[in-house]
């Protein structure tokens, strides 16, 4: 058997993981609404296995504007490792910046920390979130920006992968009245797939 | 008793280990008071945990900007995520001496610090862990490429 026949997804999980992200998301977007004092809107997040060939695509979908800025930051637990990305576009940068009021600080803030810190918050309560339900703790590693006011394509240059298919979490905000919206995409590696299965389908049974 | 041995043993080797391992270690109470202090911390400052303890950040280094870490540790007590700095958007936090006078040509020591929150028995952060990594060599050939 090769990695990639392992790599597979029935409707009873996909459901599953769908909730477990429903969750993790809430969490994620409570701790964001108690930071910015603002009301932030959810929609279902995705659930999807991806060839890396579609990856762009999935992306794209997305996000199809082209000023971009996205932070990934890598996580691991009991064998379980992934990836997050967050893809902001830049007037959300903008706005961002006004609401955190960053600018009135003493020791000056750029773009860049501003982009980490709710990138590190976001991927951070969503994984934890996560890994609470599955019971895994995820060490979260330190971010890194990997592109500013680029478009998708760009953002994604890095190919081609050392994977074929794995499970994406695609999950959307966005906040109420103001112009901030941004994606985050949860990427496990290929090998962590049947390992996550095996505690999902534990969690079914 | 065999029990309690084995498990001072282990206490033992821990802070062998906490005080031999080439990161920066730091406890901080939500008054920003050091609790912990490694010996990495030590080497590279001069100060002995000894003096360290107790003594409030922002004091026995005035350079440190209150304001930008107390923000930035914000979410970590509140929210218990982990926040972090990075070289390239800050270059240090604790404004330590490059160490080798032949090889070092750095003026100073380029950090990564991961704050990470810590949780008590009865499950509530009050303290905090600042991790700092030497990414010196990291920046300097980064920024020696063209």
């Amino acid at each position: 058997m090769t990695p990639t026949a392992a790599v597979t997804l029935n409707e009873a999980q996909r459901d599953c993981y769908q909730e477990i992200a429903n969750v993790a998301m809430g969490q994620a977007a409570d701790r964001l609404a108690r930071l910015l004092d603002v009301y932030v809107e959810l929609p279902i997040p995705r659930v999807n296995l991806i060839e890396a060939s579609d990856l762009h695509m999935a992306l794209q979908e997305a996000r199809n504007d082209e000023g971009l800025s996205a932070v990934c930051q890598g996580f691991i637990g009991s064998g379980i490792a992934g990836e997050a990305l967050l893809i902001f576009n830049d007037t959300s940068v903008q706005d961002l910046a006004a609401l955190l009021n960053y600018q009135g600080q003493r020791s000056p803030w750029t773009t860049e920390e501003l982009l980490l810190d709710v990138s590190s918050l976001l991927t951070g309560a969503c994984i934890n979130g996560i890994g609470d339900q599955l019971g895994i703790h995820f060490n979260q590693g330190l971010p890194e920006i990997i592109g500013r006011g680029r478009n998708a394509a760009e953002i994604l240059q890095s190919g081609p992968y050392p994977w074929h298919k794995t499970l994406a979490i695609e999950i959307h905000y966005s906040v109420e009245h103001m112009n901030i919206d941004c994606t985050l995409l949860l990427l496990f590696t290929e090998d962590s797939v049947p390992k996550l299965n095996k505690k999902i389908d534990f969690l079914l049974d | 008793m065999t029990n309690e041995q084995i498990h001072l043993d282990d206490i033992h080797w821990l802070m062998e280990i906490l005080q031999n391992i080439d990161v920066g270690l730091v406890v901080l109470d939500q008054q920003y008071n050091i609790q912990l202090w490694n010996a990495f911390m030590e080497s590279h400052s001069g100060i002995s945990p000894q003096k360290a303890r107790g003594q409030n950040l922002f004091q026995l280094f005035p350079d440190i900007p209150q304001d930008w870490l107390q923000r930035k540790t914000e979410p970590v007590f509140q929210l218990r995520t982990r926040a972090f700095s990075l070289w390239e958007q800050r270059p240090y936090l604790f404004h330590f001496k490059n160490y080798r006078p032949i090889t070092g040509r750095a003026p100073f020591m380029y950090q990564n610090i991961s704050m990470i929150p810590l949780e008590s028995v009865d499950r509530q952060v009050e303290h905090i862990c600042l991790i700092i990594y030497d990414v010196t060599d990291v920046a300097l050939s980064r920024n020696s490429q063209p």
